[in-house]
């Protein structure tokens, strides 16, 4: 908790140090982390490892950018309607998927955000396909104007706080009991009551909704959307930032959309095969942490207090 | 009596291998039974089938009247069906207390609710004085006490014990024996797998022999050990001849 508030204040304190450059990068780690969080959910304290979350980040923006440009709403309008929409997919997502855990789980989740990549890309009338939407405009929340770096910054670390706290209540809730309980011995958990395609469920909802809260950051960040944010890559990314950081740790998928972001934007400026390099570090993480960033150096930590005393 | 458990013509079977072939057996209300065999009998495969694991290719599975096979597991330990396994999987980093409480939640509708159906089923299996420990230090005893309490807490009316004793000393499993007899003096109905008779002939009310997945023969426990096709199940026909008639 003492820690929690402590990166809080230093992220608040950050636009007094830093350039414009700067706070964007830390504005995207924000929402990347929240995405990587609700994967986090179903992962992490599920068990279920999916590789489809794209989905939901791509939608909330997509139909967020749809009905700007289209409709021609407002913000306080649209962003409960893309927020309700995302979420209504994931209910529907959620009944297929979950017929499977495992592979089969990760196999349908990959199905069901290919289809809508693919839709992405080919329903040129409505998406404008590899050209992406542009003319997006930022919202203005009680007449903020959100268009320059520093306003921009705090409206998503308020956001992304917000959202990385109502996580860690559902996993800290007794539900997240339950969620784990399921993870580690399903069979055990429906023999003492629990209906455990509904926990996985209702998990696979929640972790929906606020991938739709970082594809409404994430389209407001960027005042456009492509179908790339739709695909595997996209997914995957997500992904490899939870493992990377480490499941199940509610400061792993922040630390991991951390890694990756700065290795992608930062260390690219400096080595042109930055990606060679995110490959390193993976391998490097993998081999030395096999459970994430968070943990290992928490074990190096205690490991180094204890020869200590 | 009217009858707590009943199953008729129950049948399973694993590719062309039968391992419920035809098991009908009423278990009363407040009995205690045991269900014996010998190895691949079907014993598991039959709570498999009662806690609904397991949907059952024919046959039904009564509780209090009510049929209930082909549903769900969660849906059956709600309806009063409790269940403990032969391995046991507690949550290692939790305290015997948090894995009883996690048995609660299918009875309590809230949490003070669940400390105290969980506090209350810690006792009956006299665990109180160790109820902080974590289950990772726990041992084989207090294990199995422990998965007794978790069942317990979603105070069901029928119990399913899964080889509750394997793996304990003589005094350890007369403990056990004794939290059992408790319970079935306070009206829950039990079944119960076993392997060995010995510690169960005092206990229960009434055998029944399951052999290749159909009922040899039932009854009380001095009758059915002298029963030729029990023996002849056990030790093998050669033996038959030199048991005391």
């Amino acid at each position: 908790m003492k820690t929690a508030l402590a990166v809080i204040v230093l992220a608040a304190l950050l636009p007094l140090v830093a350039g414009e450059y700067y706070i964007n990068l830390a504005s995207q780690i924000i929402i990347f982390a929240v995405f990587a969080a609700s994967i986090n959910l179903l992962l992490g304290y599920g068990g279920l490892a999916t590789l489809g979350h794209a989905a939901y980040l791509g939608v909330a923006a997509y139909l967020s950018a749809l009905l700007f440009l289209k409709l021609h709403l407002s913000h306080a309008l649209i962003a409960p309607l893309a927020l309700i929409g995302t979420t209504l997919m994931a209910c529907v997502f959620g009944l297929v998927a979950l017929r499977a855990t495992g592979l089969g789980f990760l196999m349908l989740t990959l199905a069901l955000s290919q289809v809508l990549w693919g839709t992405a890309y080919r329903w040129v009338s409505v998406t404008d396909g590899d050209n992406g939407l542009r003319g997006l405009a930022r919202p203005l929340p009680f007449g903020l104007d959100l268009n320059q770096a520093t306003p921009f910054y705090y409206f998503t670390l308020v956001i992304g706080v917000a959202a990385i706290w109502m996580m860690a209540r559902f996993v800290a809730s007794p539900f997240g009991a339950t969620l784990r309980g399921t993870r580690d011995q399903p069979r055990r958990m429906s023999a003492l009551g629990y209906d455990v395609w509904l926990i996985r469920w209702v998990t696979f909802v929640y972790a929906g909704f606020w991938g739709a809260v970082s594809g409404l950051l994430f389209v407001y960040y960027h005042k456009y959307i492509h179908p790339v944010s739709l695909s595997l890559a996209n997914s995957a990314e997500g992904l490899l930032a939870v493992i990377a950081g480490g499941s199940g740790t509610l400061a792993g998928p922040i630390v991991g959309a951390a890694i990756v972001l700065l290795l992608k934007n930062w260390a690219s400026a400096y080595i042109e095969r930055w990606n060679m390099l995110l490959g390193f570090v993976f391998v490097f993480i993998v081999v030395f942490m096999p459970e994430g960033v968070v943990p290992g150096l928490k074990r190096l930590w205690q490991r180094r207090s204890a020869s200590k005393g | 009596m009217a009858a707590a458990l009943r199953i008729q013509g129950l049948k399973k079977s694993f590719g062309g291998l039968p391992a419920i072939a035809d098991v009908s057996l009423d278990v009363a209300a407040g009995e205690r039974r045991l269900i014996i065999g010998p190895n691949g009998a079907g014993k598991t495969t039959l709570f498999n089938l009662l806690n609904g694991f397991l949907r059952p290719d024919e046959g039904e599975v009564l509780i209090d009247g009510r049929n209930m096979s082909g549903e769900r597991p969660h849906t059956i330990c709600e309806a009063g069906i409790g269940r403990t396994f032969q391995v046991m999987r507690p949550f290692l980093r939790m305290s015997i207390t948090d894995n009883v409480v996690v048995g609660a939640y299918v009875r309590a509708k809230t949490e003070d609710e669940a400390r105290k159906l969980a506090a209350d089923a810690i006792a009956r299996v006299g665990l109180s004085d160790v109820a902080d420990r974590v289950a990772g230090e726990l041992s084989t005893k207090e294990l199995r006490l422990t998965e007794l309490a978790r069942a317990l807490a979603g105070q069901p009316r029928i119990l399913l014990l899964d080889e509750t004793l394997a793996g304990l000393g003589h005094g350890e499993a007369d403990e056990v024996v004794a939290v059992i007899q408790q319970l079935a003096r306070d009206g829950i109905t039990i079944a119960i797998i076993e392997h060995t008779m010995q510690a169960m002939v005092r206990l229960v009310d009434s055998f029944v022999v399951l052999d290749h997945g159909a009922v040899i023969t039932e009854g009380e426990p001095e009758v059915v050990t002298r029963d030729n096709r029990v023996i002849e199940a056990y030790l093998g026909k050669k033996w038959v001849a030199h048991a005391p008639h």
